[in-house]
This record gives structure tokens, sequence and C-alpha cells, in this order.
């Protein structure tokens, strides 16, 4: 009862404060008074670290009373509804960290903070989220257990971490993308804080923007995910950033091979947190002083490539309630080139550029203890160059262009509505602009004067969507129910797509057998003509000439705890394309201004993926044991493109087995492993080589005829870690972690190329032709060593 | 900077091409028919990649090439020369603006076929220099025409040609003049270059010529003392648009790390039945004096 007389406090309130009438009100008391339907009443609040303060994401909750519990969303809060007028034990529970019980005297709605330890001993957690009442094909990966595994260059990396799960394909080694269930990397939505990345790569691509010491955690859905997500049609990778210690300054360092980063945090006064972290690439910086002497004049070339990042993010606690964050992101990359003739004082200067902005300002807070808010005001910018200078006494005398930009500004509301502990609702709305320009090209002659525009390449793209999604959980099956009605529009082009979002779960014993279906919509390409994208690929949004991808999705997936510590999971999709684009072979994709890259990309592609996913974790005293595998197939078909017959997409690998283990052998010392073996990726090969001139003076000629006629050659690589974990002098946590990436020095290229070699035959003067392969690759035996300290 | 080390020092490994698909034998057809020069064709074998080959076995000698105009009306045969190392047949009548095709047959390769347009006449030719200096490094040449067939494209070269020499020099000791220019109106880079004979939209077309000077080898500097040509041979052709795709295919074929950024583009070709380009082609020339 006393529950009640608070909620009706709550919309008393709301309704002093609503500006939109009666109408926004009377849905405002309505949202705020439907807890008071569950009987009993609500514990709820935050579980946080704490040493650190962060509050925790997807963490457990459990009532002895009620015999059922709850997560933790993304910013650590939970809710629950207890019987009331008990002292009902709850746990609250977390992977990494020891599980606390605290007895609760159930007289009122409480709010409540609870602190839970870490557990030195536990090892990193990447098997699935076991429990289906939180989301369905949700994988969480801690930021903070990356370096627990393996990586390439010892750069700790969530994309690394993602690679290693099931029905996943790694794209071009090393790089910071993943193909999901046969989707490609422009089909994963890429969040930092609720607000979409259009770039997540640094260095070429082979690392990503994220910040292993400004992120959290990072949520991975792959091929079904809930409708409060949307535009994208394989997987949303949900990265969340730490909100800074509200007691005391903390904060840490890294020295890796490939960048040095850096994270300081702390209080702000009583209400307001900071976090700040930058990163730089070591590359740059070894090569600046270069720079001197070629302006000196004592060289004629100079190359560099300056990467950095800064997150920035603070945290006001207006009350116990209610949140604001600012969040700002920037990452840039910048490889120039520069060439003179000392002579002539002629200058050559090639320039490549990529930026990703961000900017959001969000509201977080409680209207009643069944009813959590999300609100975000967001500016995602994301924009790259290609630039061309020709100088003569430091005046530009052409230049040639080619710049891509998107930006998209939006709103975003999320309500998340308790309305018992087996029932659960998620309300929203999101509505955005896109602007875009896609390969805009220009060219400037100044002895002439004569500019040259490419034709085409603007846009701009509204979207709104509302969603709708119903959680239940009866006592031997949860049933989640939803939609995602979008809608995406500008002046004479206008797509509606209702999406529905359902998902079945049957539970026996410790096991589950899932069943799920989605439909999906994405109005952005990445006009990716590309065997390699690179972050400078552009994304075109949807227009009358190019509509809406769509994907339809089912799943059926079996989840078991087969043994103590130990997980079996295994599951087949199948997945439907529409309206999926491509480059034709041969098409020219750069420095063309004859034509817009929109009527360069061929059109209403179809695409149909299948697979069987098979997982497997076992925990054993000091060992965990992680293995996946694949068996799937992914195909495209354009009118164009190989005869209209269906071809293999890119980076399809039609078996996969993936492994880690990582043996900690006592709190300071632990060694790690990976092996991966992955069937080839779809190559083009020629048919033939064909000569045209009789004496060889013309070059042979290679005969290309049909995109991804071949296989590349199997991928298998090993690779070892050993870390160390202690405290410094000054008793600050430290550790060291020496490696080798490839341990195996298995050649897996990147590249390959069947090529006519020229042989002068022993005996004679004639000359012979014969074809071969030429692979490349950069990493096939990669010592590293990691040094890191917190503070 | 030991990883860096590593990264760097291990790149590319040749190796044998044991995993190929199944190779499928076709006939390789390359020329070109104009009104000017008749008939000129090379016919090859398609490469397997797995085997190695010498010339005797790549080129053909004994194939049957037959020319038919629009109306499937036999033209002519187009026998082999063994002095040109190809199928020539000058005696044809091709006139311009006319289909032609040409089938190509040999017993032991599928039959191959394909259809040709010869381009159109341009009209208007005219060439002449403009602010000739013999100090300056390089010197315009102004080359107008008209052209009413737009879906054609131009190849142009200039020869030089010196018919009172003065002096090679010494190292530079040809008989041959060399040419001022192979391509002035660059197929492939069309945005260096004034592009205006990529134009599809345009009919009357102007265009520079960068003459340069012959090097010496000392200091790779420029003489004008040494060598200069007394005329320029300018050669327009007008040529069916695929032979310029297949240019810009040639020049460029991704190879090695160009493939981190590139994909391979499929080879262009009008033979039905086979691969190759033959192409229509229209061939003008005007002698200028050097001022």
């Amino acid at each position: 009862m006393t529950g009640r007389i608070i909620l009706k406090i709550r919309s008393v309130f709301i309704l002093r404060y609503s500006v939109k009438g009666k109408y926004l009100s009377g849905f405002l008391l309505f949202i705020s008074s439907i807890g008071s339907f569950a009987q009993g009443v609500r514990i709820h609040g935050f579980i946080k670290d704490y040493m650190t303060k962060a509050t925790l994401v997807q963490a457990n909750v459990f009532s002895s009373a009620m015999q059922n519990g709850a997560y933790t969303n993304n910013e650590g809060y939970f809710t629950m509804v207890v019987k009331s007028g008990i002292t009902d034990t709850m746990y609250f529970s977390y992977v990494g960290y020891k599980t606390r019980s605290i007895e609760i005297e159930t007289t009122r709605d409480t709010l409540i903070s609870v602190l839970l330890f870490q557990d030195t001993l536990s090892t990193i957690e990447v098997t699935a989220n076991k429990d289906p009442i939180s989301q369905l094909n949700l994988k969480q990966i801690r930021s903070s257990k990356l370096s627990e595994i393996p990586m390439l260059m010892g750069e700790r990396d969530i994309y690394s971490a993602l690679n290693m799960t099931a029905g996943v394909n790694f794209g071009v080694e090393g790089k910071a993308e993943i193909n999901v269930r046969g989707g490609t990397n422009d089909q994963n939505l890429i969040l930092y804080d609720d607000i979409p990345l259009y770039s997540s790569g640094h260095l070429l691509g082979f690392i990503s923007i994220f910040n292993p010491l400004s992120v959290k955690s990072v949520n991975f859905y792959k091929g079904q995910f809930p409708a409060r997500f949307g535009s994208r049609l394989s997987s949303v990778v949900e990265v969340i950033s730490e909100d800074g210690n509200p007691e005391k300054f903390s904060g840490g360092y890294s020295f890796g091979l490939v960048n040095s980063q850096a994270n300081i945090n702390g209080p702000l006064g009583d209400k307001l947190t900071f976090s700040l972290s930058g990163r730089i690439a070591n590359f740059g910086l070894i090569l600046l002083p270069l720079k001197v002497l070629y302006d000196a004049g004592t060289g004629d070339t100079y190359g560099n490539f300056i990467m950095n990042d800064f997150n920035f993010k603070t945290n006001l606690k207006l009350d116990e309630y209610h949140r604001l964050t600012l969040s700002l992101l920037r990452g840039s990359d910048n490889g120039t080139f520069l060439n003179k003739d000392l002579e002539t004082v002629d200058e050559f200067k090639s320039q490549f550029f990529w930026q990703n902005k961000l900017y959001a300002l969000k509201y977080m807070g409680t209207f009643s203890p069944s009813w959590y808010v999300k609100s975000n005001l967001f500016l995602s910018d994301y924009n790259n160059s290609k630039k061309l200078d020709n100088t003569k006494n430091d005046e530009v005398v052409f230049r040639y262009e080619d710049k891509s930009d998107l930006q998209e500004f939006g709103f975003r509301l999320d309500n998340e509505i308790s309305l018992s502990n087996r029932t659960n609702i998620e309300i929203g709305m999101y509505a955005s602009r896109f602007d875009n320009r896609s390969n805009e090209v220009s060219v400037l002659n100044t002895d002439d004067g004569n500019r040259i525009l490419s034709p085409g390449g603007r846009n701009r793209l509204n979207t709104l969507a509302w969603y709708a999604n119903g959680l239940f959980n009866g006592p031997s099956k949860r049933i989640s129910v939803g939609f995602r009605w979008n809608t995406y529009y500008n002046g004479n082009f206008s797509e509606s797509f209702l999406e529905p979002r359902l998902s079945y779960v049957f539970e026996f014993g410790q096991s589950f057998i899932s069943l799920a279906y989605a439909k999906l919509s994405q109005p952005l390409h990445q006009t990716n003509g590309l065997s390699n994208d690179l972050p400078v690929s552009s994304w075109v949004v949807s227009q009358e000439s190019l509509p809406v991808s769509t994907s339809d999705n089912f799943s059926i997936s079996f989840d078991s705890k087969v043994a103590t510590n130990t997980d079996f999971s295994c599951g087949i999709y199948w997945r439907d394309f529409s309206n999926l684009s491509d480059f034709p072979l041969g098409t020219e994709y750069v420095l063309d201004i004859q034509e817009s890259l929109v009527d360069r990309l061929e059109k209403e592609g179809k695409g149909q993926a299948y697979g069987l996913e098979v997982e497997f974790a076992r925990q054993y005293r000091k060992l965990l044991i992680n293995l996946s595998g694949t068996i799937s197939r992914s195909r495209r078909r354009f009118a164009t493109i190989n005869d209209n017959e269906w071809y293999r997409s890119q980076y399809q690998r039609d078996y996969s087995l993936k492994g880690f283990g990582i043996y900690r052998l006592n709190s300071r010392h632990s060694f790690s492993s990976n092996v991966v073996w992955s069937s080839g990726v779809p190559v083009t090969y020629p048919e033939g080589f064909a000569a045209t001139h009789p004496d060889f003076s013309q070059p042979i000629i290679p005969i290309y005829s049909r995109k991804h006629n071949a296989n590349s050659p199997a991928y298998f690589r090993i690779d070892v870690q050993y870390k160390k974990e202690y405290k410094t002098k000054k008793g600050r946590k430290a550790h060291l972690n020496v490696g080798v990436y490839n341990i195996s020095g298995r050649y897996n290229p990147l590249t390959i190329e069947v090529y006519p070699k020229y042989i002068t035959e022993a005996n004679s003067n004639t000359i012979a032709v014969e074809g071969k392969i030429r692979k490349t690759t950069f990493f096939n035996f990669i010592p590293y060593i990691t040094l890191g300290r917190e503070f | 900077m030991i990883s860096w080390v590593f990264v760097l020092s291990h790149c590319t490994l040749d190796d044998d091409l044991t995993d190929y698909h199944d190779f499928q034998p076709r006939l390789v057809v390359n020329g070109d028919l104009s009104p000017q020069q008749g008939v000129y064709l090379k016919v090859s074998v398609l490469l397997d990649p797995k085997k190695r080959y010498v010339i005797e076995d790549i080129f053909i000698e004994d194939a049957m090439i037959s020319v038919f105009d629009a109306a499937n009306a036999l033209q002519g045969e187009v026998p082999y020369n063994h002095q040109l190392a190809a199928y020539v047949n000058k005696d044809l009548s091709l006139q311009h603006n006319q289909v032609y095709s040409v089938e190509v047959r040999h017993q032991a390769f599928p039959t191959v076929n394909t259809s040709v347009q010869i381009p159109r006449q341009i009209e208007n030719f005219q060439a002449g220099f403009e602010e000739y200096d013999r100090e300056i490094e390089e010197t315009h040449i102004l080359v107008s025409y008209d052209e009413l067939d737009a879906r054609m494209y131009y190849r142009m070269f200039a020869k030089g040609l010196s018919e009172n020499i003065i002096t090679y020099p010494k190292d530079y000791p040809g008989q041959a003049v060399p040419d001022v220019s192979p391509f002035f109106c660059n197929r492939n880079f069309p945005l260096f270059y004034d592009n205006s004979c990529q134009d599809q939209n345009e009919f009357h077309r102007e265009v520079d010529l960068w003459m340069g000077r012959v090097r010496v080898r000392d200091g790779g500097r420029y003489d004008p003392t040494i060598y200069i040509y007394d005329s320029l041979e300018l050669v327009v052709e007008s040529i069916t648009p695929i032979y310029k795709e297949y240019g810009a295919f040639v020049d460029e074929i991704p190879e090695d790390l160009d493939l981190l950024f590139a994909e391979q583009r499929r080879t262009p070709t009008n033979i039905v039945g086979g691969y190759g380009i033959v192409a229509g082609k229209s061939i003008h020339s005007l002698k200028i004096y050097v001022p």
C-alpha cells in the first residue's frame, strides 16, 4: 500500500511539469502508475563495482522469496517486485565478481545501490548470456577483460574478441570489422553510448576507434535484435563507456607497439563526474621529426600517418533518480605523403583523412520504480577525404579532391517499463536526419581555372521509427513480441517497413530451445567496391534509385548447461536479403567524374545466408576453454554480375573453428592461447591468361570473367600470451603482456594474386610463361609486449 | 619496434598454383578492322595458368577467319601472314559506320565470333603549333576536328619526323626518330590532362600536345641544340569504346598490395565464346612542320 502512495506522489510531480497538456500528462500518469498493478513492493537501484563505482551492465539480481530475478540495464539499473512486509534475502551477482547477499526489509519501495567486489580468480566471460529473459542472442564482453587473450600486436580490441564467436567471420586479418551471419561489415549497427557511429576503424582499420580504457562493456547482438534497435541488417555492437569514479581521481595508461593511451576520471564536486581518455599512434610520433628535415630541404620525401582519438564524458547527478550525461568522441586519421623536386620547387602532396565526431546529451532517470527513461539528443558526424595537390612555390596549381561525409542528427526516447517480474515492456521512438555526400570529386587546374565537379553525390534522408516490445516470462517459457515501424523519406522518396521481432523460448531443466524471427531494414549502403574496405569508403543513403535493403531472419537455437561450469549451445539460422547493392566486377569507383557513385552501383541485389553454429565453454578450476564452430553459406545475386547467377559473398568462410584457453596460475600469472582455423574466402582468379604479342613484348593479360570464382587457401593460426599482474612500489595495479601472434608462422594471405611468370628455359633462349600465385601478408609471426598501469 | 620489423619483413610469398578451378580452353582474338588498313587479327589460345607455355604453343596459324557484313553476306576470308605474324587482309572494302561480324573457327576450340562497327570518318582535322619556343621544354600543339559519332573514343599520337636530320646525340643513336608522345590524349588518367577527347558529349575537340625534348643522359637535362624534329605526323584514331576500356584495364590491373585497395576487374571482351578485343577503327593522319 505504501508503494502506491509513493507512486501517486511522483505522478503529481509529473503533472506539475508536463508541458503538453492533459493528454501527455495522462500518458505519463498511466505509465508511472503501471508498477502499482504488481503485487508487493519494488526494490530498484544500481549495482556497481566497489572500487571504481562504475555501474555494472547485465548484472543479476535474485530474490529468494520470489524465486525469480532481474538484470541491470546498460546504466546498471534494475527493478523488481518483491513480497511486501517480509525480510527478503536478495542475491546480487556478476561474472568476475563475488556474489553478494543482502537482507532487505520489504516494507516499501526502496532505492538501493549495491557494491560488488571483484573476484581476482575469475577469468574472461565471453559466452552467451544463458538467461533468455535478458536478451536473446546477446553476448557481453567487458573491456577490462580483453587483455586476457592474445591479440594482434597486443592491442586489446573489442573486434578481436567478437571475431572469436560463432557466426562471425573476420574479413581482412587483423581489421576492426566483423561479418555476422553472412552479412557485411556495414550491416552492423555500431553504437557508442546509444549513438550510431559510421566508421569504427583506425590505422587503415587495423584497430578500432574504441579506446579500451574508456570502454566499460560491449553488448553484441547477432542476427536478431530487440525492437529498440533498427536501421541495420545483421548485428548490433553496443559500446558502453565509463562514467568516471564519483569518489576519487583514478585512471590508467598503457604503452603498446601500435599506440599509447591514457585515461583519467574522477569527481568534479558532489554531483559531477568525468572521464577523459586519449590515444595516439606511436608510429606517427616517431616519424614527426622527419617532417622538420623535409621542411628544411634536406630530404625530398616525407610520409606519415597520424592517428589520435579522445573521449570525454561527464555525468551530472540531478538527484537520486535523474542523471544527465554529455558524451564527446573524436577520432581522426591523417595519412600524408609529400614529394618535392628541390630544383623546380614542384611539390606533390597526397593525403587521405577520415574523422569521426560524436556529440550526445543524454537524460536517464526513473519517474517511478517501474519506469526507466532514456532520451538522447545526438550528432554523429563522419567524413573522409582523399586529396592530391601539386604546388609550385607553395601555390596550388592542380588539385584533385574526393570528399564523402555522413551526418546524422537525431533524437531518441526509450522507456523501459516493468509491469512485474515476469512482464517487461519497452516503448520508444527514434527520429533523425541524414545529410550525406558520397564521393564528390572535384578537380581544379589553376592553369586554365578549369574546375570539374562530379555529378550527384549529395542527399538527405529523414528517418522516423516507433517501437514496442513486450517480454513475457512464464514458468517454462519466455515470449518476446515486438515491432518496429520504420519510415524513411525525403522530398521524393518514402518507404515504410513494419518489422516484427518475435521470439519464443521453451525452458526445460537447465536448457532452452529458442525460436526467433525478425525483419530488419537498412537505409544506408556502404559503397565498398574494394576487396578490403578501407575506412575511407563512403556511405550512401537510400533514395529513389537506391531502395532500402531488408532482411528476414529466422533462427532456432539450443542452449544448455550440460554440466557444472559447462555450457553448450548450437543453433541454425536462415536469412534472406533484398535490395542489396554491390559493385559489378570491372566498375571504376575512383577517379571518375563522369558518373555519380550511386549510378555506378549495382542495385536491387538478393542475398541468402544460412548456417549452423556451435559453442562450448567449460571452466575448470584454473582453466577456461571456449570453443566455437560454424558451418555456413552466404551468397549474392545481381542482374549484371556473373550473368545473374549466385556468387559467394565477400569474406564468406564456409567452415570455421575457433577456440581460446586461459590458464590462470594464480592471481598474478596467467597464460592464454587462441587457435583459429577457417576455410578460405572468395577470391577472383583469372579464367586464364592471354598473350597479345608473339614475342611477349606486350604484357600477358589475365582474363577475369566471374566474380568470386575461387577460394583462397584455408586460414590457420595459433597465438600465445603470458600476462603478469602486479603492484608497483607505490601500490598501483600494473600488468605486463608478452605474446606472439601467429606463432605457428602460417602464411595467411591478406591479398592473393595469380600472375603470369616469365621463365627463360635453361638450355635455350626460349622464354616460357606459367601461372604462379603470390600471397602477401604482414602477420605471420608477430611478437609483442604491452605495459599498463592504473592509478 | 620488434613487431614492426616482423611486419615489414614478411611481405610476399610466391608459390605454385595448386588449387585452381577447372580450366576451359578458349580462343583469344585481338585486332581491329578499319577502312584504311583492312583487317588485322591475332589468334591465340587461352593459357592455362597451371601449364607452362612457349611462344610456339600460344599463337595459332591455322584458324579459319571470315568477315561478314550486316546482311551476313561474306565479305572475304582473312589468311595468315607469316611475315606479320597475324591474319591480315588489306583488300577488304570496309566502310565507315557499317557493322561487320568476324567468325574464327578452329578444330580444337569452340568457334568464336564478334560484331564490330567501323566508326564514322572525322572531319575538319586541323593541327598547328602554338607558341613554339625551342628553349621551352614543352611545346603545345592545337588539334581540332569535328566528330559526329559521340559513341566512339579517340586515341591520338604523334610521330616526330626528321627529313633533314642534323645530328643525333651520342647516347641516342637510332635510325628511327622516337615518338613525341604515344598517347597525348591520355586514356587512363583523363583528370590529369585535357580530357576533352574523352568527352562523348562534345563534338568539336581541341587537344593540347606536350612535345618533350629528348633527354640526354648527362644529368637528364634537355638540350635543344642536339636534336629537333622538322615535322610531326599527327594521327587520330576514332575507335570503338571497348578498346579504350581494354587499355584502361591493362594499365590498372591491381597487383600485390594494390589488392588491398582494389578488386580485380572484369577483362573487357567483345568476343562471343572466347576472349579478346576486336575493335573498329578509323585512322586519320596529318603532317605539320615545325616553325
